[in-house]
């Protein structure tokens, strides 16, 4: 079978990683109190999209092969409709938010 | 799956009609995942819309212990991990590692669901249950939503590690474990995002 084989130090280097991540987020989270708080949001965004990636490649494996063409690509059409998902909920709701704000204000 | 086009039947002997009808499946079910992403994602935005429609209750700053939320975190990646090396248990067909690593599994995730169930009767018995604001509403449906997913993974793994200790590593259970370990590892991922997103930040807001 085609199985993908995974290797001890493959799982190792994604538990490593992860556990790194996961603690300088925490820390960051709770220790930099001195950093204007949009720079740590920035940051932490930032080292979950790393932990993401560190855990798509070691823990589920997903890598270049040409046998895993179609995981890739639906994938990044998962990623695609996730944004157009996300963005056009956040913009739609601001906007219908400020349009109330507007009328209280006028009234 | 060089091309899902490929006829299945051009394939030269059996070994490799197999080979394609595995991975076959295993992207099935990685299109399931790839649903339940999006999923998630609607959770995600309603999270973010409502987060701070607090109406006069706590906020998230309030109610985030973020050193128990550390240690929940912790349990799921040691459950993924473990998760990770019972499946090179697998492939080395070692049934009572497998067994072993597969039980360390689940037991790290039944004290992460605890964990979570513990929050959530706290909340609700200090009178923060999902009924007390839009906040706390999209908070209980995003946290409890993968909670679920978890406490359903962890049912499934039940029944797979009574069926290999019963019928040892058999072709189908071999290709279960597969799928599971995608699932388990996937929930991981969705983790990292409610983490850093819900209590990370949320909590900073």
């Amino acid at each position: 079978m085609k199985i993908h084989h995974s290797s001890l130090s493959k799982t190792f280097t994604g538990f490593v990683l992860s556990l790194i991540l996961t603690l300088g987020a925490f820390s960051i989270a709770r220790g930099w109190t001195d950093l204007a708080s949009t720079m740590r949001h920035v940051l932490l965004v930032l080292l979950a999209l790393i932990q993401i990636l560190v855990q798509l490649r070691y823990f589920l494996h997903l890598d270049g092969s040409p046998d895993q063409r179609w995981k890739r690509w639906t994938l990044w059409y998962t990623v695609l409709i996730a944004l157009l998902l996300l963005g056009g909920t956040l913009w739609i709701m601001h906007n219908a938010q400020m349009h109330m704000m507007a009328g209280m204000e006028s009234s | 799956m060089k091309s899902l086009s490929q006829d299945l039947g051009k394939n030269g002997n059996d070994y490799a009609t197999e080979d394609t009808h595995e991975d076959l499946t295993l992207l099935g079910f990685w299109l399931y995942l790839m649903t339940d992403c999006l999923l998630f994602c609607a959770l995600f935005a309603t999270w973010a819309v409502l987060h701070n429609n607090t109406a006069g209750g706590p906020s998230a700053h309030d109610i985030i212990d973020l050193p128990y939320v550390l240690i929940e975190t912790l349990c799921l990646l040691f459950s993924s991990t473990a998760n990770g090396i019972a499946m090179m248990a697998l492939q080395r067909r070692n049934t009572r590692s497998l067994l072993g690593w597969l039980g360390l599994t689940g037991i790290l995730g039944v004290f992460f669901v605890a964990m979570e169930l513990h929050e959530f009767l706290h909340l609700i018995e200090s009178g923060n249950g999902p009924q007390r604001s839009g906040f706390l509403s999209s908070f209980f449906t995003l946290v409890g939503t993968h909670g679920l997913h978890v406490s359903i993974g962890l049912l499934w793994l039940l029944t797979l590690w009574v069926q290999i200790s019963r019928k040892g590593l058999t072709a189908p259970i071999h290709s279960r474990l597969q799928r599971f370990s995608l699932f388990w590892h996937f929930l991981d991922l969705v983790w990292v995002a409610v983490f850093t997103f819900v209590y990370l930040i949320g909590g900073d807001l």
